[in-house]
C-alpha cells in the first residue's frame, strides 16, 4: 500500500509535464488545427535558454525560469508570424511538415549552439521526500504537480475571464466572423502559438531536473507521451489533455512497478499500446466534445 | 450656406473578383445616414459581393468612402470605423455561449458600463437570450441564431449595419419579428442599415430607398415606393 501511494504520486508528477506539455498541443490544434510536432522541442531550446542564464550568466532558478517563459513566449509568437501565418494558405499537411522540419531544426540548433554532451538544470525544489507514515513522499514531483496545476488553473482563468481570452476562442471557432467584429485574428493566433510555447518551455524546465541529465533530444520522449496524452484526452479538450496527461503518468508508474514485463524499456510502447486501446473504443478521446450545430 | 449633406456610405464604380472570376462590374451606390437601404435583385447579381465589398472580404477596386474617408480593405479596419456585417449564414460562434457571443459583439468597445447596460437591454428585448445566455450558441434554433446575430451587431452600436439575407431559411412570423426589430433600431437609434434581400416585398416595405442588381451592376434605383410601381420590379420581382 506504501509502494502504492508513493508511484502514485511519482507518477502525478511525470504526468504534470505530460499535462502541460499535451496542453500546449491542444491550444495550438484549436487554433491552427494542426499538430505541432516541434512542440517538445521548443520546450527544449526554452530548457537550454533557461540553463544558460543560471549556468553561465549566475542567474537564480526562479527568476531564470520566468524570464524564459517571457523569452519563449515571443518565440512562440515569433515562429506564429514568421512560419505558420504565410503557409496558412498552404493548407494544414504544409503546416505539419513545417512543424516537422522545426523540429529537426531547432535540435540541430542546440546541438551546434550547446554542444550534445549533457547538462544538468538544478532542481528549484528540495530533492528529499516527506515522511507520511511509512509512505516517502518525493517533493519534486509533488512540486512539479503544484507549478503545472497553477499555470492549468491561470490559463483557465485567462480564457473564461478575459476579454483577450474570449477574443482568442472566437478566433479559434470562427475566424471569419471574427475579424468582422474587429478582432486582429493573426495576433491571437501569434498570442495561442507564445502560450503554447510557455507551456513547454515550463514542461521543459520541469522535465530537466525530474530527469537529473539532459541534452539536446531529452523532449522527444515526452513529447510522445504529450501526444497519446492530447489525443486520448480528445485533442480539443484542455481539460481531457490534463487529466489524460496526469493518468497517464500514474498509469506507466504503476505498470512498471507491478508489472513484470513493464521495465523502463517498455513502458512508452505500453503507453502508446494504451493510447491505441482508448481511440478503438472511443475514436474522439476520453473527454473529446461532441459539438452540436445546427445550420 | 448648408452643407450639401454627404452620404454616410458611398460607393463608385466598385469592381470586385473571386479569384478570377469577377462578380461586380462597376456598382456605384450611397446609403445616407439614418437610412434603409434594401439591395434587391437575383441569385448571383452581387448583392452579397457588394456587402463584402464594403467590409473588405473580397478583393475590389473602386471607390469605398465611408464617413468621408475612404475606407481600406480590412474587415478589422471596417468594424473599428463603425461597420457591422452579420454575413450570410449569421456567423454565429457556435462553441461560445449566447452571452460570450453578445460580449464578443462589444469586442472593440471600452465603456465597460455601457457595454453592460446594453446586455440588460438585449436581455429585456428577448427574454429568452437572457434566459438562454450559458447555453452553447451553435445550439440554437436558425431563428433565434438570427436575433441572436443582429442583438450582437447592435452590441458593437454600429452607425451602419450590414445585413446579408436575414430572412433565408426563417419562418415567415420570425422574419416579421426580425424586420419589426430592425426597423425600430434604425427608429430609436438611428442606426443605418444596408439590407440585402430576394424577398423583394419584404425589402420595399421596409426601406427607404433601394438598389436593383443585375449581374454585377445597379440596374435600378430609386425610393422605395417608386420601385414598387415600377412595371418591370412588379413583373420580375414582386410577381403581380
Amino acid at each position: 500500500m506504501t509502494q502504492f501511494v508513493q508511484q502514485v504520486v511519482v507518477g502525478l508528477g511525470d504526468g504534470s509535464i505530460y499535462a502541460s506539455l499535451a496542453l500546449a498541443l491542444v491550444l495550438i490544434y484549436r487554433a491552427t488545427h494542426v499538430i505541432n510536432f516541434a512542440q517538445g522541442e521548443m520546450g527544449m531550446f526554452s530548457t537550454y535558454i533557461a540553463w544558460t542564464l543560471i549556468e553561465n550568466h549566475g542567474w537564480s532558478f526562479w527568476p531564470a525560469f520566468f524570464f524564459t517563459i517571457f523569452v519563449s513566449f515571443l518565440g512562440g509568437a515569433a515562429i506564429q508570424q514568421a512560419v505558420v501565418r504565410p503557409l496558412a494558405r498552404a493548407g494544414e499537411l504544409t503546416i505539419v511538415m513545417a512543424t516537422i522540419a522545426l523540429l529537426v531544426i531547432l535540435n540541430g540548433l542546440a546541438s551546434w549552439i550547446w554542444k550534445p554532451d549533457e547538462k544538468v538544470l538544478p532542481s528549484p525544489f528540495p530533492t528529499g521526500s516527506w515522511s507520511v507514515g511509512d509512505v516517502q513522499i518525493p517533493q519534486q514531483s509533488v512540486y512539479d504537480l503544484l507549478v503545472v496545476l497553477a499555470c492549468v488553473v491561470l490559463l483557465w482563468a485567462f480564457f473564461n475571464f478575459t476579454k483577450l481570452g474570449l477574443a482568442l476562442r472566437a478566433s479559434a471557432v470562427n475566424p471569419v466572423a471574427s475579424r468582422l467584429l474587429g478582432v486582429r485574428v493573426t495576433w491571437m493566433l501569434a498570442l495561442g502559438w507564445g502560450v503554447a510555447a510557455a507551456l513547454s518551455a515550463v514542461a521543459g524546465m520541469l522535465a530537466a531536473p525530474a530527469q537529473f541529465v539532459f541534452s539536446p533530444s531529452f523532449m522527444q520522449v515526452v513529447i510522445i507521451y504529450a501526444f497519446a496524452a492530447a489525443v486520448v484526452g480528445g485533442i480539443e479538450s484542455p481539460a481531457g489533455a490534463v487529466v489524460a496527461g496526469l493518468a497517464l503518468g500514474v498509469t506507466i508508474n504503476l505498470l512498471g512497478t507491478y508489472v513484470d514485463f513493464v521495465t523502463p524499456d517498455m513502458r512508452l510502447p505500453v503507453a502508446l499500446a494504451i493510447l491505441l486501446g482508448v481511440l478503438i473504443f472511443r475514436p474522439g478521446g476520453l473527454l473529446g466534445r461532441a459539438v452540436v450545430r445546427r445550420v | 450656406m448648408r452643407r450639401q449633406p454627404m452620404p454616410l456610405l458611398e460607393l463608385t464604380d466598385v469592381h470586385a473578383r473571386y479569384g478570377q472570376v469577377r462578380a461586380l462590374h462597376g456598382v456605384s451606390l450611397a446609403v445616407d445616414e439614418g437610412q434603409i437601404v434594401a439591395l434587391l435583385g437575383a441569385n448571383g447579381a452581387g448583392k452579397t459581393t457588394t456587402l463584402r465589398a464594403v467590409s473588405g472580404t473580397v478583393m475590389r477596386q473602386g471607390g469605398v468612402v465611408f464617413d468621408g474617408t475612404p475606407l481600406p480593405r480590412s474587415p478589422e479596419t471596417a468594424a473599428r470605423r463603425g461597420i457591422t456585417h452579420v454575413p450570410e449564414g449569421r456567423g454565429i460562434l457556435s462553441e461560445l455561449t449566447v452571452r460570450e457571443n453578445l460580449l464578443m459583439g462589444a469586442y472593440l468597445r471600452r465603456d465597460r458600463r455601457g457595454v453592460t447596460a446594453d446586455l440588460k437591454r438585449a436581455y429585456a428585448e428577448l427574454p429568452w437570450l437572457g434566459e438562454r445566455r450559458n447555453q452553447q450558441a451553435g445550439t440554437l434554433s436558425g431563428g433565434e441564431q438570427q436575433m441572436l446575430a443582429l442583438e450582437r451587431a447592435l452590441m458593437a452600436r454600429p452607425r451602419l449595419l450590414l445585413l446579408d439575407e436575414p430572412s433565408l431559411g426563417l419562418a415567415p412570423l420570425v422574419v416579421q419579428e426580425f424586420f419589426r426589430l430592425v426597423r425600430r433600431l434604425n427608429e430609436e437609434q438611428g442606426v443605418t442599415v444596408l439590407v440585402v434581400e430576394q424577398n423583394a416585398n419584404l425589402a420595399l416595405d421596409i426601406s427607404n430607398r433601394a438598389y436593383l442588381l443585375e449581374v454585377g451592376r445597379v440596374a435600378l434605383e430609386g425610393e422605395s415606393a417608386e420601385l414598387r410601381e415600377h412595371e418591370g420590379v412588379r413583373k420580375s420581382y414582386l410577381g403581380y
